[in-house]
């Protein structure tokens, strides 16, 4: 290295602080005087800038389909349901299973009368890589630059679908390890301001498949799950609950039930109503069948006493006759 | 009576709140067009051979070394720190040149080692810093 050359690197050294990386903590005082990114909503109540969140469920329960309207509402600065997105920002959509064909189906099935402006919602399918490309590898860092580059400055929301088709590595999932490199680049993209949704299978046990540390990092969870009295002829129908939610209390964490129709165009739309709603519903359905109050909470595997708080609830209302159900 | 930390921090999130714009952060800077893969470089010791160019027009200075100026952000919103040391040359067309006082001052705060502003269309040199340090702006 010549003069001009070691001149330049000492100079940029004295300007970053230092060649070494530093940490430091600072004093209640001057941390109060901080300016930090502030945390902008995406979706409100639940999804805002540089959270990190995963939405998980079994085969076949609607976990795209989901996904793909968070991805729209927060391109177009819409709804989904009763949560709502300020204004539009731009979202990098990042499938790693469906053919092409199928993915163009989908993302034409949600989309919405208000359509996300030019570059707001970006999409990468496998099937735009050449037939000798491999897909990136996120439990790699070459896989992560890879994703990096399609990652535009100005993006708010990456959603990574689903977190097992991008993060194959060489580690069973189960193992904590795994995790360290993934979280490390969403760790990053938070860094960045950017927000993360992970789509990720529910294993046997009903939770999500793998190691249960990711949980520690995430700050909101969705856990998407068949109703006890679904029917196969009911389609995308399936219960949403958040597992884990920071910053989120009271009704904005309660659970939902959906219901995803399509018209005979096979434009999509979907039907919402609260858990809480959902059960009062069936207890008083089953109540006029005449099942009595503990048939009702075995029927629906919830707990004698919700059964008995629905029941009077119901009876108070009108809903059912003192009568119908012991 | 002096605000307590309580209610230093309150009022520090409030304008963190309220005082954005394009959704960037007051302390948050944005790297002009590739300006961080320069970052990355010199983060790993490298040092160009010849000097940066500094351009606001994306048609100028391709065959050289070159970082290009975003439209609409301001030169206090800028990461330039990759400049430290360095040969940078500012070059400018008439369109603009009212853009070049502030972005020089900016770029002069990193400590280059050396600053010149070039207007293209006159065309002119100036040199804002010498090799001896000595800024003249």
């Amino acid at each position: 290295m010549n003069a001009i050359e070691a001149h330049a690197q000492a100079e940029f050294r004295k300007i970053m602080g230092s060649s070494e990386k530093i940490i430091f903590a600072l004093d209640l005082h001057d941390l109060a005087k901080m300016k930090f990114k502030p945390r902008d909503p995406l979706l409100l109540p639940w999804l805002h800038s540089q959270d990190l969140c995963m939405v998980f469920a079994g085969r076949g329960i609607g976990k795209t389909h989901f996904a793909l309207s968070v991805a729209y509402a927060v391109a177009t600065g819409g709804r989904f349901m009763d949560w709502e997105a300020n204004q539009p920002r731009k979202v990098l959509y990042l499938d790693g299973e469906l053919p092409g064909t199928v993915m163009q189906n989908r993302l034409l099935m949600h989309l919405p009368i208000q359509e996300p402006e030019p570059g707001f919602l970006r999409v990468f399918t496998p099937d735009l890589m050449g037939m000798d490309d491999l897909m990136p590898d996120l439990a790699t860092s070459d896989g992560q630059e890879a994703i990096n580059a399609m990652i535009e400055p100005d993006t708010e929301l990456v959603i990574v679908d689903n977190l097992s088709a991008w993060a194959r590595g060489s580690k069973a999932e189960n193992d904590a390890e795994s995790w360290l490199p993934i979280a490390t680049w969403v760790l990053a993209l938070r860094r960045r301001g950017i927000a993360v949704l992970m789509v990720h299978h529910a294993g046997k046990g009903g939770e999500q498949r793998g190691t249960s540390k990711r949980e520690d990092l995430l700050d909101v969870v969705i856990k998407l799950s068949r109703p006890k009295d679904y029917e196969p002829e009911q389609g995308a129908r399936f219960e949403l609950v958040f597992t884990k939610a920071r910053n989120l209390h009271g009704d904005k964490a309660e659970g939902l039930e959906l219901t995803l129709d399509a018209n005979l165009d096979g434009v999509a739309s979907w039907r919402w109503q609260t858990l809480e709603g959902s059960t009062y519903k069936r207890v008083v359905d089953l109540a006029k069948d005449g099942l009595t109050q503990a048939d009702i909470a075995r029927e629906l595997d919830i707990n004698r006493s919700t059964v008995s708080r629905h029941h009077r609830k119901a009876v108070t209302s009108g809903d059912i006759l003192a009568g119908w159900s012991k | 009576m002096m605000p307590t930390t309580c209610q230093k921090i309150r009022a520090a999130g409030a304008q963190s709140q309220t005082a954005q714009s394009n959704h960037l952060h007051a302390n948050y800077k944005r790297f002009p067009a590739f300006g961080n893969k320069l970052m990355s470089m010199r983060r790993e010791g490298q040092v160009p051979c010849n000097g940066v160019y500094i351009v606001f027009d994306w048609k100028l200075a391709r065959a050289f070394l070159r970082v290009v100026i975003p439209e609409g952000i301001p030169p206090d919103r800028l990461e330039l720190r990759f400049l430290a040391g360095l040969d940078v040359v500012l070059a400018y067309g008439n369109e603009h040149s009212a853009k070049v006082h502030d972005l020089a001052r900016e770029v002069l705060k990193v400590n280059p080692r050396l600053l010149n502003a070039f207007a293209i269309d006159i065309p002119n040199s100036t040199i804002l810093k010498n090799i001896a340090g000595e800024v003249m702006i």
